[in-house]
């Protein structure tokens, strides 16, 4: 049963495990992620390879305890649209759904 | 003297790795591959797929990038040698150092030099080179040494020219990767390789890091225009349509008088990733890392020009 963080959390959570994988705010464009919720990343923008990818995937599903469906990414654009999927699949497991 | 070896037996390794990928949760096997990826041997590599017997882990394998670029091909003979945690070296002994290439890899954040290090080694003939992989799961660019190679890079760069001095190999090439592509350049500035190859590199930006409670212990580096030691024919390759790296490429080749190597129609950050996947690394590698006077197939463009 996975316990209720809140959009806030998600994010943070979400932001570390990217930045565990890639570094993320080790670069200058993304260093206020953290500091800033109203900011937004469009994942391409990040331009990860494939393998970088599976890893990202694999460290933000660790982080949140929740599995992402890697078909499911080409619509998931935005960290924040990542965010909130992934807060819907919390409240689904959360209800049984 | 090394620092410490362990031999890790092909059978009881690919025991091992039959174990924990049939024990793991299906989400969590693709994951164990990656692992694994970056421990086998090709030889190895190719010897698991052969004992598989779990439907879902055979069609996993298959469909992996790893096995789709070996299909077809023999696998090279390297042998593994895990010198300390972070450092492990692929060479088939059967074969002297001394008509070998050492390859000085400085891996990029995920531990590999932008793609799997099995994937790597299968590139490159196992009698003509021996492959040197260290990685900095701190991510901290090296600058800190590494667990049994000293607390700084200056002590590492001193660990690998103990263990492995210039003369004996044939040839030595310091290659690096992203967070690896500029050590790479400081290894080749500061031990004297015959070549040195910077793909995709990144300088640190410590900002983070230092509000993190987290930053360099130093901020000494060799790649500024008051550097004087005599260096090698550094090459910087960068994904022609990655304008960050385009522009890093360009400017490290300004300061140092390098070649830049843009590889052309490629967007991501992985160079390497797609001349592997075309299947055009290994010619790559051999002649990037051989050729005396090096004039690659694509335009170069000398002294810092983008």
């Amino acid at each position: 049963m996975t316990a209720p963080l809140d959009q806030p959390a998600i994010r943070l959570l979400a932001i570390e495990a990217l930045h565990r994988s890639i570094g993320l705010l080790n670069e200058p464009a993304y260093a206020r992620l953290r500091q800033e919720p109203e900011r937004d990343l469009a994942f391409a923008d990040l331009e990860l390879d494939s393998l970088s990818t599976l890893e990202v995937l694999m460290e933000i599903e660790e982080a949140v305890e929740v599995e992402l469906d890697p078909e499911l990414l080409p619509e998931l654009v935005t960290l924040n649209a990542l965010v909130d999927h992934i807060l819907a699949s919390r409240a689904d497991a959360r209800s049984g759904a | 003297m090394l620092w410490s070896i362990t031999f890790w037996p092909a059978a009881p390794m690919l025991d091992q790795a039959l174990e924990r990928l049939s024990a793991a949760e299906p989400r969590r096997r693709p994951r164990l591959m990656n692992e694994l990826d970056d421990i086998l041997t090709p030889r190895e590599y190719a010897a698991l797929g052969g004992r598989l017997t779990d439907p879902d882990l055979i069609e996993l394998y298959g469909r992996r990038s790893v096995t789709r670029a070996m299909a077809g091909q023999e696998p090279q003979s390297f042998g593994r040698t895990r010198i300390t945690p972070d450092v492990l070296l692929y060479s088939d002994p059967a074969h002297e150092a001394r008509s070998k290439t050492l390859l000085i890899g400085f891996a990029g954040r995920l531990g590999r030099l932008m793609i799997p290090n099995v994937g790597f080694a299968q590139c490159l003939p196992a009698d003509r080179f021996d492959v040197l992989i260290l990685s900095d799961p701190q991510t901290r660019h090296f600058r800190e040494g590494l667990p049994g190679y000293g607390s700084s890079f200056r002590s590492l760069v001193d660990a690998v020219e103990r263990e492995f001095p210039a003369g004996n190999y044939r040839r030595r090439v310091a290659i690096g990767a992203s967070m690896g592509g500029l050590p790479a350049v400081w290894f080749g500035l500061m031990a004297g390789t015959d070549r040195t190859i910077c793909i995709g590199g990144r300088a640190a930006w410590d900002v983070t890091r230092m509000l993190d409670g987290d930053g360099p212990s130093h901020s000494y580096d060799p790649i500024c225009a008051c550097c004087t030691a005599r260096h090698p024919e550094i090459v910087f390759v960068y994904s022609d349509d990655h304008a960050i790296d385009r522009i890093q490429a360009g400017h490290f080749a300004g300061i140092l008088g390098g070649q830049t190597l843009p590889i052309p129609g490629v967007k991501n950050h992985s160079p390497l990733g797609h001349l592997w996947e075309t299947g055009s690394l290994p010619p790559f590698l051999v002649n990037i890392t051989q050729a005396r006077t090096f004039r690659p197939r694509w335009v170069v463009k000398k002294r810092g020009g983008t």
